[in-house]
């Protein structure tokens, strides 16, 4: 027990040691060019004072002019960094929706191009003895960020980027009343997708609350159902051979109950990044996703979405 | 005894646990003190940040009473007259910068958010500070009625707004002077815009939406009012096509069969309005004369059936010669077509009337009940190698492709308030065994209507134009022969 307790006190103490201890001590000077090499310990806004680590509180103003941009800089990545002082929150919504649903009767269009006409002409049959039920339901969702800067300055240059993951079925066969009975519509296949957004806010301010919302996931979900026959009648039908024989199974459409299919999909979830420009001129970004572990199935967010996923399992190659 | 062991050690145990536990928290504390000094600062800060006048100012310039517009536009519309035409300032604009910056002083916003239109903004910004119903109109086009403050009229400029039996230029005279109505009644400081599309060509008044000035008033019906006056030259004119898509938008459809009222539909939901009013006779870009039917064609795909189609007959040797008489049946109908639309239109300027505008040449054949022979439809269609559905959208695709341009600039605000209109000519039935197919325009203008809520007119075109010659096929050559023999 004793070792364990030793071990976890070490830890936390050389973790707090730590966050002081990331970076080498820089030289600074101030106006006379008087010169001290430390570290910074805290920047306080109001008072416009440093600390530094051996030298105790400075006033910002006794340094030089690259050195005031350099220790305010400074203020911005760590505020930025502070999961408590720069906080960000996501929320997954319903930004609308659109359903269609109808009986129709069911038909057959050919269209021909006769030379120098503009447009097709056409032949009809309609299937006036069946009936097929076809609904479409169109739903956009998307994920929304907040932003809340709880430092007492301006964070400044935000990019927030975001990939929105889902995936969406597809048919891989038409729609079409002519396809043999071979072909039962059992085609549909998984398409896994994303979409990247990325977005600059100039300045937020202290307090400031800032909402952006990921790109829209239009999910589909699209059924047809064509076993509601509407008679058997044996009555001759004169428009043409193709059409129907007054039986459940017409000739060369297969069997009318197969022709029914329906392709669904689904949101997986978001992976936002926010990021500022750091001291050494790269990039510091915070990253958030919901739900958590979409983080956990790519090497980063870059290569999110990308193929080759971590785990490849079941996932299929996803759609740049 | 060993149950008392027992208990001692426990007791111990559980001093040293918490014992440590003190430590470990006080080392913490003692470790981030500067981190939890300024913390406690900064709590302490914040309360007094809050009564700091400058963010109570900041609630004076917005109208926080007012919902924002975008959460009025994705409820579901209304569709009592009674309600859409009430006083009430319902639709009030928080510009759209306020709802993205919920608590930021608004002067501070000197950089661009990329989300926000450049244009736009200037005019967004400013109508923070004007009166909360100031800049919104009552619109009321066709019977489709909204208030809102910004605007845009998408009217179909295409010729098909011109066939006789929807009631010829007489039709969108009407039409022209409705916009005029409209546009004359808007307030001042509603922003608007019109755009007139002809197939996949699209016409904005102005990039972007403009306040509705007098000036901005009379150079947009200026603007509309030399289209379609005379039926010599029918459609957009040259140079009026001004519009390229502001994005790639991944849809069903492809970029180049985006055309008429979809494509007008997509320039103006790019500039996010408010409400949008749509004027159009038909859906697709393909309306079969006979049926009603229309259609938006898979211009590639459809290219590639028709090849597949005449191979497959061509296979047949005997074909080759009935396909041959096919073709020159139908070059010799061609002419004819051509001379009888000429000589009527030589009757229609003598009587001082417009040209006859026509869907495609055949269609003056029909009006005097010529037919043109039917193209021979494959028995076993599998082996043409392609299907006919192939090439053309389903309703669903189209669906998707509107849903996904909606939403893709829209997103989180949800869907704007839509109108349409639908012209239609005076004799027409919506009662086709077409329409149950839910074939035909109008069909799939009232789904698409039902689904976003908006509101739906027909628009009743002028009693239809007769053509003035009752023609033969005999006439019609005798006079070729005449004019080639006088050419002669």
């Amino acid at each position: 027990m004793k070792p364990l307790i030793t071990a976890l006190l070490c830890a936390v103490a050389l973790g707090a040691h730590a966050q002081f201890n990331t970076m080498e001590p820089r030289a600074f000077s101030n106006a006379e060019g008087k010169t001290l090499t430390d570290r910074i310990v805290k920047y306080d806004s109001e008072t416009e004072t440093v600390t530094f680590e051996k030298n105790g509180k400075i006033p910002l103003d006794t340094f030089s002019e690259a050195d005031r941009k350099y220790i305010l800089h400074w203020a911005q990545v760590e505020g930025f960094r502070s999961s408590m002082r720069f906080k960000l929150e996501v929320d997954k919504s319903s930004w609308a929706s659109m359903k269609h649903e109808q009986n129709v009767t069911p038909y057959y269009i050919d269209a021909v191009q006769i030379p120098g006409k503009r447009t097709p002409n056409h032949t009809i049959i309609e299937l006036e003895d069946y009936e097929e039920y076809t609904a479409v339901y169109l739903e956009a969702e998307g994920f929304e960020i907040k932003i809340r800067n709880q430092n007492f300055f301006p964070i400044e240059n935000i990019t927030v980027e975001s990939k929105i993951f889902y995936e969406q079925e597809q048919y891989i066969l038409p729609d079409s009343l002519f396809l043999s009975s071979e072909n039962e519509y059992t085609d549909s296949v998984v398409t896994n997708r994303f979409r990247f957004l990325s977005e600059t806010i100039p300045i937020i301010i202290p307090r400031e609350e800032v909402f952006l919302n990921s790109e829209a996931a239009i999910i589909v979900d699209q059924q047809v159902e064509r076993s509601s026959l509407v008679s058997t009648s044996n009555n001759e039908d004169d428009s043409d051979d193709d059409s129907d024989d007054g039986t459940e199974s017409v000739e060369g459409f297969g069997e009318w109950d197969d022709h029914g299919r329906r392709r669904k999909g689904r949101v997986l979830g978001v992976w936002f990044r926010v990021g500022i420009v750091g001291l050494d001129g790269e990039m510091v970004w915070r990253d958030i996703a919901s739900p958590n572990s979409i983080m956990d199935k790519w090497e980063s967010f870059e290569t999110a979405g990308l193929p080759e996923p971590k785990e490849t399992e079941a996932d299929q190659p996803a759609q740049s | 005894m060993e149950v008392q062991k027992k208990k001692k050690r426990i007791a111990n145990s559980s001093a040293a646990i918490l014992s440590i536990a003190a430590h470990v928290i006080l080392f913490l504390i003692a470790g981030g003190v500067v981190a939890l000094k300024y913390y406690q600062k900064e709590g302490a800060g914040f309360q007094v940040e809050t009564q700091k006048p400058k963010l109570e100012r900041r609630k004076l310039q917005m109208p926080v009473k007012a919902q924002p517009f975008m959460e009025q536009m994705s409820k579901p519309k209304s569709r009592s007259t009674s309600r859409i035409t009430a006083n009430a300032p319902q639709l009030v604009n928080i510009p759209e910068q306020g709802e993205y910056v919920k608590m930021a002083p608004m002067p501070t916003f000197k950089g661009g958010y990329t989300n926000f239109v450049q244009m736009d903004r200037t005019l967004e910004f400013n109508s923070k500070y004007r009166d909360v119903s100031f800049g919104v109109s009552s619109v009321n086009f066709f019977g489709t009625r909204g208030k809102a403050e910004k605007v845009v009229v998408i009217v179909d400029a295409s010729k098909s707004m011109l066939y006789d039996d929807r009631g010829g230029v007489d039709s969108y005279l009407k039409v022209q002077q409705d916009l005029k109505d409209v546009i004359g009644n808007m307030r001042s400081a509603t922003l608007f815009n019109v755009v007139l599309f002809d197939d996949d060509e699209v016409a904005l008044f102005n990039p972007h939406m403009v306040p509705a000035t007098p000036t901005a008033k009379t150079n947009v019906l200026d603007w509309v009012s030399s289209i379609n006056t005379n039926l010599d030259y029918v459609g957009l004119p040259e140079g009026y096509a001004n519009y390229t898509p502001k994005r790639a938008y991944e849809i069903p459809m492809a970029n180049n069969d985006i055309t008429g009222w979809l494509k007008g539909f997509q320039a103006a939901i790019e500039q996010k309005p408010e409400i949008v009013f749509l004027l159009t006779s038909e859906w697709g870009n393909v309306t079969s004369m006979n049926y009603g039917i229309s259609y938006f064609l898979k211009q590639d795909k459809f290219k590639e059936y028709q090849k597949k189609r005449i191979d497959f007959f061509l296979q047949d040797e005997d074909f080759k010669e009935e396909w041959d008489g096919y073709l020159a049946e139908y070059d010799e109908l061609r002419t004819v077509a051509i001379k009888m639309l000429e000589l009527e239109n030589q009757a229609r300027y003598a009587a001082e009337m417009q040209p006859k505008v026509v869907r495609d040449w055949d269609e003056i054949l029909y009006d005097n009940k010529i037919e043109l022979p039917d193209a021979p439809l494959a028995g076993d269609q599998e082996s043409v190698g392609m299907m006919p559905v192939e090439t053309r959208y389903t309703f669903d695709e189209v669906l998707q492709s509107f849903f996904v341009i909606v939403m893709d600039n829209y997103r989180q605000l949800g869907f704007p308030s839509l109108n349409f209109v639908l012209l239609q000519g005076s004799g027409s039935s919506s009662t086709s065994a077409e329409t149950a197919a839910m074939m035909t325009s109008d069909a799939k203008f009232k789904n698409l209507n039902n689904m976003v809520g908006g509101r739906f007119r027909y628009l009743k075109g002028e009693a239809k134009i007769n053509n003035l010659l009752d023609q033969t096929i005999e006439d019609v050559i005798d006079a070729i022969q005449m004019a080639s023999g006088e050419e002669l």
